[in-house]
């Protein structure tokens, strides 16, 4: 994706939908990115937790 | 074995309640027991020095293996890229392909003006929000959930960055412009600063916050004087490895600076990097534009070795003092006459 905003960057004019499009696609990476790395956050601290617990008890 | 060295083999033994342990053990002949005591050696402690012996043979190994890349990689660029330099290489504007050599004299200016200028704007910022993360509200709600979302903007792909910048400063001015990649980059920089920042200042021990606070120091005093200077080293650790990584990105540059053939003549116009003119090299295909562009590899990992290098050698010959403490004696002395010299 990344690869695809770069490399038609220069040619996309702001009139057409082209610009647009590229942005899109650079909100969809967004997206994705945020979502892997709140997933891999959520699992990370329910380890933790996970481990916190275990030597309390 | 005590036993039987105080007692000797054939000597006079104190008869009676001796115990069966020390009755079993007598008539052994020492040569025997050293066997035995051999035969344990070997079969308990020798396997586990084996253990031990492959263990660091293959972490040394694993330690060698992550080193080669870089020299790999350092042999290949002085290969491929040392035909390419030359005075009119580091000086000229580039000319036209076909005419001759092509040159990176604008490229290496932008890209040392685009790291200063980011750095200018991300360092500050960063670790400010690093001493607000660990000194200010380092228990409070705010402070989590900022530690989290930093976390999630270190890893927002850099396009997105850079077009983020695009959309906020490029289509509001108009025009390209250095502001906007130095911008880009610095939104880049100041997370990783700030997630660096705050884990140094944590490694930092309580009793020297105690201590400043028993001198009656104020708050920032302390935070700035003592904390963060004791956490100088690992600091520009962080500091340098986020200068580096904003050093090598293209993707925000692309849509924010630019390019240009021309030398610097204002921060409001497009600019040239080097990371870009390599890439914009890598997509011609001509002999000479691909030798250029290992040329430019060269002299950019040259310019951040240089920084790296120059940073820290500068730094090493400082200890102590805090950071805004003009790196002068004076205030050094006035402040705190026995309390420097943390870092070393």
């Amino acid at each position: 994706m990344s690869s695809i905003i770069a490399n038609e960057f220069i040619e996309a004019s702001p009139a057409s939908i082209h610009l647009p499009a590229l942005i899109g696609i650079g909100l969809v990476l967004l997206l994705v990115a945020m979502a892997v790395n709140v997933i891999a956050h959520y699992i990370v601290t329910r380890m933790l937790k996970v481990r916190e617990g275990a030597i309390r008890n | 074995m005590t036993g039987g060295a105080r007692y000797g083999d054939g000597g006079p033994r104190p008869a009676g309640e001796g115990g069966a342990a020390a009755a079993a053990a007598a008539p052994t002949p020492r040569s025997r027991r050293r066997a035995e005591i051999r035969a344990m050696f070997k079969s308990n402690v020798s396997g586990r020095l084996k253990v031990d012996r492959i263990m660091v043979g293959g972490i040394t190994a694993c330690a060698i293996i992550a080193i080669v890349p870089l020299f790999w990689i350092l042999g290949q660029l002085i290969v491929g890229g040392a035909p390419a330099l030359s005075v009119e290489f580091f000086t000229e504007e580039p000319g036209a392909i076909g005419a001759g050599t092509i040159n990176v004299g604008p490229a290496i200016q932008g890209t040392i003006i685009i790291i200063g200028l980011s750095s200018l704007i991300g360092i500050p910022i960063g670790i400010g929000a690093g001493v607000y993360l660990s000194e200010v509200g380092s228990g409070s709600r705010l402070a989590k959930q900022m530690r989290f979302l930093l976390d999630v903007f270190m890893e927002v792909p850099s396009i997105v960055l850079g077009l983020f910048a695009f959309l906020a400063i490029v289509l509001l001015l108009g025009h390209f412009s250095i502001w906007a990649g130095a911008f880009a980059l610095s939104l880049i920089m100041f997370p990783i600063v700030a997630r660096a920042t705050e884990e140094q200042l944590k490694m930092v021990p309580w009793t020297y916050r105690e201590a400043g606070t028993a001198l009656g120091l104020k708050k920032a005093t302390i935070a700035f004087r003592i904390v963060l200077a004791t956490a100088k080293r690992g600091l520009l650790t962080g500091v340098l490895l986020s200068v580096s990584r904003i050093g090598g990105e293209t993707a925000p540059l692309i849509m924010t600076i630019l390019g240009s053939s021309q030398f610097f003549s204002s921060l409001d116009a497009p600019m040239d990097a080097l990371p870009l003119r390599i890439w914009r090299f890598s997509l011609l295909p001509y002999e000479e534009a691909r030798l250029a562009g290992w040329g430019a590899a060269l002299v950019l990992v040259i310019i951040i070795l240089a920084i790296h290098v120059g940073v820290r050698y500068y730094f090493q010959g400082r200890r102590g003092g805090g950071i805004g403490a003009n790196g002068g004696r004076r205030s050094r002395k006035g402040l705190l006459p026995n309390m420097r010299g943390g870092s070393a």
